[in-house]
């Protein structure tokens, strides 16, 4: 065996610690000495066991004084000449992973170095980007994730990061959100830190994990994970990283190539057949859902124009959706359809409908936890993307991977005078599409105009205020919008497939914060702003995320939503009580924030984010909110704190 | 809903019988009380936002004080002729007529702030943004 065929191996750290008291010099690992490393973890195994399942070793002084002090690592590090670390970096940078959002922790510090030292560009693709909070560091990555439809990593510090971000992470899994968790691992420090299985702990809602024992394992493993978070059901992954590989020598070690997953689409025969049925129908629709990416979308309104269907689509609830005031969208002309063909929605005659993550989770859930909305059996499942609509033929597959060779066929079917009375239908649907977003419109401001001029401001005020000023600006909507009315829904052109993120997927608060400033990573670079209508009682989850929008300057335009209460629950306790015939009065008591007020100005100035406000008068947000256009135009975050109604 | 409401109060006034009188209430206090019973929890602040608009309404709920009362005692599940139960009920205990009569007023001093589309320059605008082709380009 070779030498760097030896540093391949996994090479324990008390293999290290023993080998470095002899020659502090690099060197390879030899097979004894991994030996008796084992032989002693299984030593100190049997004699926590034989002390009882709770004699968990607690952390010595010297290990809390190191995590807890300035006192800098004592281990002495092994000098190699390629730090397996940086072998994982390049692996990230090859697939294109821009961000890695994280909270520092001694378990990752040998790939922290590497993200921050190794490569040309140093700290790019993956750039660090700094987290107050783990939950934000993957609230961050849903909300890039869902607005880019690929992943980024999170980089976890040991049992500790992953527990901090287990909602964050549970709720990636609601949603199908692609990403690539990374948890560090250092078995040889503070024992609390660390555990056997790490990934168990979320396993029941991520969607794969891996452990590698090697380097060489490790780069397949990064690899493979990513191909797992973005083949359907698309979903967050985790990979434990033992901080021995990060440190192992890299020398010799090849970076593999990199296979992207094959996701499988329609045969050519049930192509043929979809296009035929299209192509005959004298009144077409495409009902449109939840596409994976970008690219989805793009096709989806390819094969629309192609056959000139009406369609119905999902961006005003969520991303990846067909752009709403495109002319192909909307009722159409005539809205007798003689043939829908579904893309990952009904209802329609034939629907293509991918594997959601209700799916899995029953291979993934051995604990039979059976979460709400992912349970396998016997009720119907109500998962994200399953939808409840009528499907007279449901097709199992994902509707993505499916667009291209029906497209093909049908371009291959086109023959001018099917191009002719396509065209025809393509005016008609156009013009009463048009007629019906106007309609659309003018009916919605009816409704909204109500409480106008109320003071604290109405939400349809808000909504209505923004819509001028960012009409010409390439915007994402990324908080959910729910709680204050959801009016860009009538009232905005989502012509991206960003345009709006959609929900909580799994409804946890906290999540909005996080998320717009995730969608704020994928913005920064393409010269997009974000707009956040936040409500408070989620930005209190962890604030700390405008320090991380100010450091990293992130275009995010947060416009709070303070009613000063956690109102949803206000609601329902008010309602409590009054079916108890015990009075509303004290309902406010562990539902509102009041007593003091917030002052979330203030707040931001802490983090080093602008901020303006108190707004309570509605004739003041415009101005407000083109200053806030304006600095996050400029790479600057902004805060307008305004005083709303309730609801 | 409302045609729901004012049909099963009538029908209500019918199986109770008569109520006495009450007296017209304080907009003043009823403003505070209002706030303290969290009517603007589901009514706003001005009455006009949130779950139900209790301005500009010609209902008997809201203007005449027997029904008014009525309404508030029979809420909640604990009047299952009416079959919306998102308002709580409130007892006379909790909320003793006089100081519902004085929300009541204050209630009736709310004024329907809904200028009229065309007489908002941002209305129209959205309207004219909502009328323009489509850009994929943009
Ligand atoms: C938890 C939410 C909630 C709270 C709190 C609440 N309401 Fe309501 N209210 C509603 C809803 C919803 C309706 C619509 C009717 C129904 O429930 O059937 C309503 C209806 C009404 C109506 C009838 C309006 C009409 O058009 O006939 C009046 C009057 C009213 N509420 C007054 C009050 C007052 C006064 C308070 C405080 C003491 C209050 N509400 C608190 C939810 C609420
Ligand atoms: C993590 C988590 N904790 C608690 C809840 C329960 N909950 C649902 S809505 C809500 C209030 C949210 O307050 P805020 O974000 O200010 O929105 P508002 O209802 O005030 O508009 C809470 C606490 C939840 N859904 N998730
Ligand atoms: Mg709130």
């Amino acid at each position: 065996m070779s030498n760097d065929a030896d540093t391949r191996k996994l090479v324990g750290r008390r293999g290290f610690l023993k080998g470095a008291a002899v020659a502090p010099a690099a060197m390879a690992v030899s097979a004894p000495e991994l030996a008796d490393a084992q032989t002693r973890v299984a030593v100190q195994a049997a004699a926590a066991a034989s002390a009882g399942a709770t004699a968990v070793p607690a952390p010595t002084p010297e290990q809390v004084a190191r995590e807890t002090s300035a006192t800098p690592p004592q281990t002495p590090t092994p000098t190699v000449k390629v730090p397996g670390s940086d072998l994982m970096v390049e692996v990230l940078k090859r697939l294109g992973v821009e961000f890695c959002t994280s909270n520092p922790g001694s378990s990752f510090e040998a790939l922290q170095e590497s993200l921050v030292n190794y490569g040309d560009k140093p700290n790019t693709m993956p750039e660090f980007i700094t987290c107050l909070h783990e939950e934000t560091a993957v609230d961050m990555a849903t909300g890039y994730g869902k607005a880019e439809g690929k992943p980024m990593v999170a980089l976890l510090h040991g049992t500790l990061g992953l527990q901090h971000a287990s909602m964050a992470i549970y709720q990636a899994y609601y949603g199908g959100v692609p990403m690539v968790i990374i948890a560090g691992r250092d078995d040889g420090f503070i024992q609390a830190h660390t555990a056997n299985d790490m990934a168990a702990m979320v396993r029941s809602f991520t969607k794969w994990d891996a452990h590698p024992k090697t380097l060489p394992e490790a780069l397949d493993v990064l690899q493979e994970a990513y191909r797992q978070a973005i083949t359907a059901p698309t979903g967050p992954v985790v990979v434990i990283l033992d901080t021995e590989i990060q440190k192992a020598e890299g020398a010799g070690v090849a970076i593999p190539t990199y296979r992207p997953p094959v996701i499988p689409g329609i045969d050519a025969a049930t192509a043929e057949r979809l296009a035929a049925r299209l192509l005959a129908a004298k009144n077409p629709r495409l009902s449109v859902g939840k596409l994976r990416t970008p690219e989805g979308v793009k096709n989806a309104v390819k094969l629309a124009e192609l056959v000139g269907a009406s369609t119905a689509t999902q961006s005003t609830s969520g991303p990846m959706s067909f752009p709403n005031r495109h002319p192909a969208c909307g009722p159409g002309a005539d809205t007798a359809y003689d043939f829908t063909l579904g893309l990952e929605s009904g209802p329609a005659d034939v629907a293509m409908m991918g594997p959601t993550i209700a799916s899995i989770a029953a291979l993934r859930d051995k604990m039979g936890v059976a979460f709400g909305g992912l349970r396998a059996s016997p009720a119907p499942t109500t998962a994200p993307g399953g939808g409840g609509s009528k499907i007279g033929e449901k097709i199992d597959i994902d509707a993505e991977a499916s667009l291209p060779a029906l497209i093909a066929v049908v371009e291959k079917a086109m023959t001018p005078a099917r191009r002719r009375a396509i065209a025809d239908r393509v005016a008609k649907n156009a013009a009463a599409n048009q007629k019906a977003t106007v309609e659309g419109v003018h009916k919605a401001l009816e409704a909204k105009r109500v409480g106008w001029n109320n003071s604290p401001v109405s939400l349809g005020r808000i909504y209505a205020e923004l819509a001028p000023l960012i009409e010409n600006e390439d915007w994402c909507l990324a908080s959910p919008t729910a709680f204050s009315g959801s009016h860009h829904r009538d009232l905005w052109n989502h012509d991206k497939p960003y345009s709006y993120l959609g929900p909580q997927p799994a409804g946890g608060i906290g999540y909005g914060a996080g998320a717009s400033a995730g969608a704020g990573l994928a913005a920064r670079e393409r010269k997009r702003i974000v707009i956040n209508i936040q409500t408070d009682g989620d930005m209190n989850f962890a604030p700390g995320v405008l320090w991380t929008e100010a450091h990293h300057g992130l275009p995010v335009l947060s416009i709070m939503h303070n009613n000063r209460a956690w109102h949803q629950e206000l609601m329902f306790l008010e309602f409590m009580a009054g079916a108890r015939g015990r009075g509303t009065d004290r309902a406010h008591i562990g539902s509102t924030l009041r007593d003091p007020f917030i002052d979330y100005k203030k707040m931001a100035e802490a983090y080093g984010v602008a901020g303006e406000g108190p707004i309570t008068d509605p004739n003041e947000l415009a101005a407000a909110f083109k200053r806030g256009i304006a600095s996050v135009k400029a790479g600057k975050p902004y805060l307008i704190d305004v005083i709303t109604q309730p609801r | 809903m409302k045609i729901v409401i004012v049909s099963i109060l009538a029908l209500g006034f019918a199986a109770g019988g008569a109520v006495a009188a009450p007296a017209g209430g304080d907009p003043v206090r009823g403003k505070q009380l209002y706030y303290d019973h969290g009517c603007y929890g589901c009514h706003g602040y001005g009455g006009q936002t949130g779950a139900w608009n209790l301005v500009g309404t010609s209902s008997p709920i809201v203007n005449n004080a027997q029904a008014f009362l009525f309404f508030l005692r029979q809420r909640g599940g604990f009047s299952p002729m009416i079959p919306s139960l998102a308002m709580p009920r409130f007892s006379e205990a909790a909320l003793p007529d006089a100081q519902a009569l004085d929300i009541q007023a204050y209630i009736k001093t709310f004024k329907l702030d809904a200028p009229d589309v065309d007489s908002i320059p941002l209305m129209g605008q959205i309207e004219a943004s909502a009328a323009k082709s489509y850009d994929p380009g943009k």
